[in-house]
């Protein structure tokens, strides 16, 4: 066993860059929750995330490695005769998985005023967007795309993924800034009733010709 | 809405100038609740219910409904926007501060409820301000739907209601020849 010791001593920041260049699986038990998680690493790349007895599906393997991330305590070791798996790796780069993680930290504290209130209705923006997104607004992206093309708000969004609603909301908030998503107004123009129309022309008509 | 009588909610951040608007429009003594504030928010009295004023044009009464700025009463926002014809939230272009909060809340009020809305950009007369350019950018709004705006002025103020009448579709409706060119004014 060349590695162990706790979270509390070794946060997974500082460890995971240790074992990243091993084959085998970190694994880590957390007491509250009763089970092991294990983290398969290969070259320097996260292969897969596996918890009780079964490979997690990207976005919950990273939710998963988030989680891990940000524990102050919990035994860890390393196994290096655990394989990775032979299929579907994740091909996470070890690196690219911290720096994202720090990097979120960072944007949830500053951003935290300018995030959307949970209510907020969201789609998929008018132009879809071409160039690469970081992995983690990736993975999130793809797995949210189906329910921004109907509109969702941030709390359903966040139930519908199993995700905190912080979480989404800051997810949705990057999107937005990058031209992915967009609020999508209720306001939907225009079809009012006729009576309504024809009150509404009337006062148009009235405010035109007068400069009140 | 209802009948010949129509809503229009004036919304925004503290300070923004909501009072202001309403009383630059209203035909009526505006009926407000303004209240000591209690915060260092740059006045001495602030909105804690509703502002009121009325519009009579046409015989179409508009009534005009300022909330308060406050997030924290924002519980009246939703009450105030039902059934409203239109939305104007104003922003105090000398106060980027307010920006975010403004943002937020919105983009709340737009996607739930399905009112047009204009944001209107006030303190245009002073030297340092956001344009109506820049605060559209920030909000991610197409160019429409942010006019900059005079809160004191009756004319400004009428402007920004237009705007709202463009985005029910009612702007093509005729329009008398010699005021023509007036009325399509859309921006400052």
């Amino acid at each position: 066993m060349p590695v162990f010791g706790d979270l509390s001593d070794f946060p997974l920041t500082e460890l995971l860059p240790v074992v990243a260049f091993r084959t085998g699986a970190l694994k880590i038990a957390l007491e509250e929750q009763g089970t092991i998680s294990e983290i398969y690493i290969q070259n320097h790349t996260v292969c897969g995330i596996r918890k009780e007895g079964h490979y997690l599906e990207p976005l919950e393997a990273h939710q998963v490695l988030r989680d891990l991330l940000r524990r102050t305590s919990g035994l860890f070791w390393f196994d290096p005769d655990a394989e990775p798996p032979k299929t579907n790796c994740l091909s996470w780069p070890v690196h690219q998985i911290i720096l994202e993680f720090a990097e979120e930290q960072d944007e949830a504290a500053l951003l935290q005023h300018h995030l959307p209130t949970p209510e907020t209705t969201f789609e998929l923006a008018g132009e879809p967007r071409s160039y690469q997104l970081p992995l983690s607004q990736s993975i999130f992206f793809e797995k949210a795309r189906p329910h921004l093309e109907r509109g969702t708000t941030v709390e359903a969004l966040a139930t519908l993924l199993g995700l905190s609603v912080p979480h989404v909301a800051l997810h949705l908030h990057k999107l937005h800034l990058a031209g992915f998503v967009a609020p999508r107004r209720a306001f939907r123009p225009p079809t009012p009733a006729a009576g309504q129309s024809n009150v509404l022309a009337r006062l148009w008509r009235a405010l035109a010709r007068n400069r009140l | 809405m209802n009948g010949e009588r129509l809503k229009l909610v004036i919304s925004g951040p503290v300070g923004a100038g909501k009072t202001t608007f309403v009383a630059s429009l209203s035909d009526i003594p505006v009926v407000n609740t303004d209240e000591v504030s209690s915060e260092l928010i740059g006045k001495s009295t602030t909105t804690v219910a509703l502002d009121f004023g009325a519009l009579t044009l046409d015989g179409i009464q508009v009534y005009l409904f300022g909330t308060p700025g406050q997030e924290r009463f924002a519980f009246a926002w939703d009450t105030l926007l039902e059934g409203a014809f239109g939305l104007v939230f104003l922003v105090a272009g000398n106060q980027p501060a307010t920006f975010p909060t403004a943002r937020r809340m919105l983009d709340y009020l737009t996607t739930n409820f399905p009112v047009p809305f204009v944001v209107g950009v006030t303190r245009k007369d002073l030297a340092q301000v956001w344009s109506a350019e820049e605060v559209a950018s920030y909000f991610r709004l197409p160019a429409p739907h942010v006019l900059a705006v005079n809160a004191t002025s009756r004319e400004d103020c009428r402007e920004v209601l237009l705007q709202i009448l463009r985005f029910w579709g009612v702007a093509g409706t005729k329009i008398p020849p010699e005021k023509a060119e007036h009325a399509g004014t859309s921006s400052h």
